[in-house]
């Protein structure tokens, strides 16, 4: 069974993205800021991660650099979702080196679609 | 010579006598003269007097006056005195007639011409009183020391020419007195310039009369050459007039030109310059017409008053540069001669006029010898010189006028730059500042002094500079300039770019607002959209996401998992209705007191004490660090408990947000008569520092941690707050230190209609949630 970290600091967002995920037979494990995140990361790998991008304190593109930057999760499939929409956030995004970029809020079929992509194309990787 | 009259008198010397102590010696030396005669009239030798008959009296008399009315006039400064032949007249008096004769004929004499021209019982006073001591001293000398030999013996002729130039020195005697009290000039000084022309005059005189009476006994036909003594006379006379002309136009002239140099108005300049002409050249009046109307006049007497409409002379364009002798229809009322003149102003300028001129003599006996009364004309070596001052003074009324322009403009652009609110500099092409007004200062806190000094200078006057200097061209930019005293600010500076005249390099002249208020309230501004957009878009995400959920995979649920995702759209959605309140209630309320729009609140006599349970109740995670301070029994106030109730909640979530997590809080309601109720939220947070405790009320502001973003929210819960509180008559305070906690307070109005049950005091009772 694959474990998704979901990151947000939106309790019902996260409760959201739990029974969505659950449904489709994931674990889910929450965070509710970066630094949590990056310590359940360090803790125990997930197989993809859905990161918020605005976050109080470190946000979510600050954690997605983070990530990028350590060895061990160079591949580490990463989700952003975000409710900021501007330009800018949105190139951002893409250069801190993010697999998928879905704006909030979002039709949940897509977010399952794509993590469910995610994941056999990532187990696809590390079977090759 | 004798007779005087004066203009206005000039200011006395200090150590001079009185004008009326003089006049009163002069009467008392006169009397005792007169006494002195009559008492020795006839203890002195008689002798054989021509005639004694009152036709004789009268003849004399008329000789008298003739002597009188013939004169030179001599120019002394203000004054004139008349060179007469009255020592002449009273030699002759003296050899034709017995003493008093003479006496009693020569005063007549001088009274009846006094009399008929008119002049002021203290100068006929005066003058007889001169007289009769001059005429006396020579009466008592000719008379003592003749003795009883004939007329024309050695001894009678020496003796009347001592006492001819006895009469002529006793009169400058008495001349010097009055002189030195009018302030002309010391006795010293007069008698010094004067005796030759006495002793002249008395030599003369006696001259004439002896010849006159000689000639008239012997060889009566040659009577009439006796007059050639009186001719030197009068030649001497003239030339003594024309020196004392020539030193008066000299030091006119000097006049003239002192007032026509100074830089002043036209105002200053004109009758100055009016006056000096006059004198210098002997005229009885002058007048300078200027374009705009002003007509400025100088006369014997002092300035008189303005023309009348119909003396005006006819278009101005007829006069021409050199000096033009007036017809008599061009005279104005009451001259009898004049000289006008073009005052040119300038090319665009209408011209104006100077005219000199000869009033009508006073006196019915000037109309009957017009030739006695100084007629005023203008002698033809004199008119290029009136030409030439005149063109002088168009230049100096002209620099004049230019000069106050100047000022005038100079002081307009002062009073720009003095109280324009945005600052204006000036940067000079060497790179220094050149100007540096007032509301520069106010603006950077550099004194204009600091900053028109070249050389050393503060780092914020330096940022200025290199900020202006480095615009390549015209135009705004914007700066975030930090003064001197560490303080930020953000300026925004418009520079031009231009060359002053002289200059190779240009010169930037620049002005400075600051914004940076401004720019503060439109970062807030921009940071709100930003936060609540993200913050409406956040709640849809679960309500869109968990229905999408239950229509497409909704078999696959449990019931119990359906209700508890029902309940969280629900929660959600109301979240989002409240969040939507808020930025409405924000969007419409404006800010700024003159045309507020005020939230609208239904205010009602409610208790609260209520209230204020409710609102805790309602935030669950007070519980266990709140102490509640509430009195027993109810307190009405005059307020909506809806709208209080999203106060309270604001002031609780407040608290808990900005205080570490567990750390105490207070809420206390209390009374007072004046003030209604008190609520009171207190907190041992963060604090707001008290330069920032007015501003947290206003729309978007958060108390911002530049190192982390750690507050949330949107700005607008005290803001809102405060609005309601208010628009229900009451209000929101703050009282608060940094790193001790702050306490809010909102104040609620007394019931409206005096149901009010008396005030509870505070120790009632305390509860502890």
């Amino acid at each position: 069974m694959s474990t998704i970290l979901v990151v947000d600091d939106d309790a019902s967002v996260r409760s959201l993205l739990r029974d969505l995920l659950e449904l489709e037979d994931l674990t889910v494990v929450e965070a509710c800021d970066g630094p949590q995140a990056l310590a359940a990361i360090a803790a125990e790998p997930p197989d993809c991660v859905v990161l918020d991008i605005m976050m109080p304190g470190m946000s979510g593109l600050d954690v997605l650099r983070t990530i990028r930057a350590q060895q061990g999760t160079l591949d580490l499939p990463v989700i952003l979702l975000t409710a900021l929409t501007d330009d800018e956030t949105t190139w951002a995004g893409w250069t801190s080196g993010a697999s998928v970029f879905l704006p909030k809020p979002f039709e949940p079929d897509h977010l399952t679609d794509w993590v469910l992509r995610v994941l056999s194309s990532d187990s696809a990787q590390r079977n090759t | 010579m004798t007779a005087v009259e004066t203009g206005s008198p000039s200011t006395a010397a200090n150590s001079a006598p009185s004008l009326n102590r003089i006049v009163a010696y002069t009467v008392a030396t006169g009397l005792v003269g007169v006494a002195a005669v009559a008492a020795l009239d006839n203890a002195l030798a008689p002798h054989d007097y021509w005639s004694t008959g009152w036709v004789w009296f009268v003849g004399v008399t008329a000789l008298g006056i003739l002597g009188e009315i013939v004169f030179v006039p001599l120019r002394r400064g203000v004054g004139w005195e008349q060179l007469t032949f009255n020592g002449a007249f009273v030699a002759l008096a003296a050899m034709l007639v017995p003493p008093l004769y003479a006496i009693a004929a020569s005063l007549l004499a001088l009274i009846i011409v006094d009399t008929v021209l008119r002049r002021a019982p203290i100068k006929i006073l005066f003058n007889a009183g001169a007289y009769a001591s001059a005429a006396s001293a020579l009466l008592l000398i000719f008379l003592f020391f003749s003795g009883a030999s004939s007329l024309f013996s050695v001894q009678s002729v020496a003796a009347l020419l001592v006492g001819g130039i006895a009469f002529e020195l006793v009169n400058l005697r008495i001349l010097t007195m009055l002189w030195w009290a009018l302030g002309e000039a010391t006795p010293k000084e007069t008698w010094a310039t004067e005796w030759p022309l006495s002793t002249a005059s008395g030599v003369f005189g006696v001259g004439l009369a002896t010849v006159g009476v000689a000639l008239g006994q012997t060889t009566p036909v040659l009577t009439p050459f006796a007059l050639l003594p009186a001719l030197a006379l009068w030649y001497s006379y003239q030339t003594a007039a024309r020196h004392s002309e020539s030193r008066q136009r000299s030091a006119s002239l000097v006049t003239f030109g002192q007032a026509v140099s100074t830089s002043a108005t036209a105002d200053e300049i004109v009758p100055k310059a009016a006056e000096a002409l006059r004198r210098v050249f002997g005229a009885q009046i002058a007048q300078v017409r200027l374009p705009d109307g002003l007509v400025v006049v100088a006369s014997e007497n002092g300035s008189s008053a303005p023309l009348a409409a119909q003396d005006w002379p006819p278009a101005l364009s007829n006069w021409g540069a050199q000096p033009r002798t007036l017809s008599p229809s061009e005279l104005p009322r009451d001259w009898i001669s004049g000289v006008a003149v073009r005052l040119d102003l300038g090319e665009e300028e209408p011209a104006g006029l100077v005219e000199l001129g000869g009033l009508t003599p006073e006196r019915s006996l000037g109309r009957l010898l017009p030739w006695l009364p100084r007629q005023w004309d203008l002698d033809e070596q004199d008119r290029p010189i009136l030409a030439a001052l005149v063109a002088s003074l168009g230049s100096a009324i002209r620099a004049g006028a230019t000069l106050s322009a100047l000022r005038a403009e100079a002081a307009k652009l002062s009073a720009i730059v003095t109280n324009a609110s945005d600052g204006i500099c000036l940067l000079g092409p060497t790179g220094d500042f050149q100007l540096w007004s007032p509301a520069m200062t106010r603006i950077t806190g550099i004194d204009a002094e600091s900053a028109l000094q070249l050389g050393a200078e503060s780092p914020g006057l330096a940022a200025l500079r290199s900020a202006i200097s480095s615009t390549t061209q015209s135009g705004r930019i914007g700066l975030d300039w930090t003064d001197d005293q560490d303080q930020e600010h953000y300026l925004e500076l418009g520079v031009e770019w231009f060359t002053q005249i002289g200059d190779q390099a240009p010169s930037a002249i620049t002005t400075v607002r600051d914004v940076t208020e401004d720019r503060r309230a439109e970062r807030l501004k921009s940071d709100f959209i930003a936060t609540v957009s993200h913050e409406l878009r956040t709640p849809i995400t679960p309500i869109k996401g968990y229905a999408q959920l239950l229509l497409t995979k909704g078999d696959k649920v449990s019931p119990e998992k359906r209700d508890r995702i029902l309940g969280q759209i629900l929660e959600r959605a109301d979240h989002l209705a409240r969040l939507v309140e808020d930025v409405l209630l924000a969007s419409r309320v404006s800010e700024g007191t003159a045309d507020r729009v005020r939230p609208t609140v239904a205010v009602e006599n409610v208790d609260a004490v209520e209230m204020v349970r409710a609102a805790i109740a309602a935030v669950p995670e007070l519980t266990g660090r709140t102490t509640v301070t509430l009195p027993t029994e109810p307190v009405l106030v005059s307020a909506d408990p809806v709208r209080t109730g999203q106060c309270l909640t604001n002031l609780l979530t407040n608290a808990i947000k900005y205080s570490e997590q567990g750390s105490p809080i207070e809420v206390a309601l209390t009374t007072s008569d004046e003030r209604g109720a008190l609520i009171a939220v207190r907190d041992h947070g963060i604090g707001i520092p008290s330069s920032e405790q007015d501003k947290i009320f206003r729309r978007f502001y958060r108390v911002e941690d530049p190192l982390t973003m750690t507050t949330g929210g949107n700005g607008l819960g005290l803001f809102i707050a405060s609005e309601l509180a208010t628009a229900m008559g009451g209000r929101l305070t703050v009282d608060s230190t940094p790193g001790e906690g702050s306490v809010f307070t909102l104040e609620l109005q007394p019931p409206t209609r005096d149901e009010s049950i008396p005030p509870a005091t505070l120790n009632s009772e305390r509860e502890s949630m």
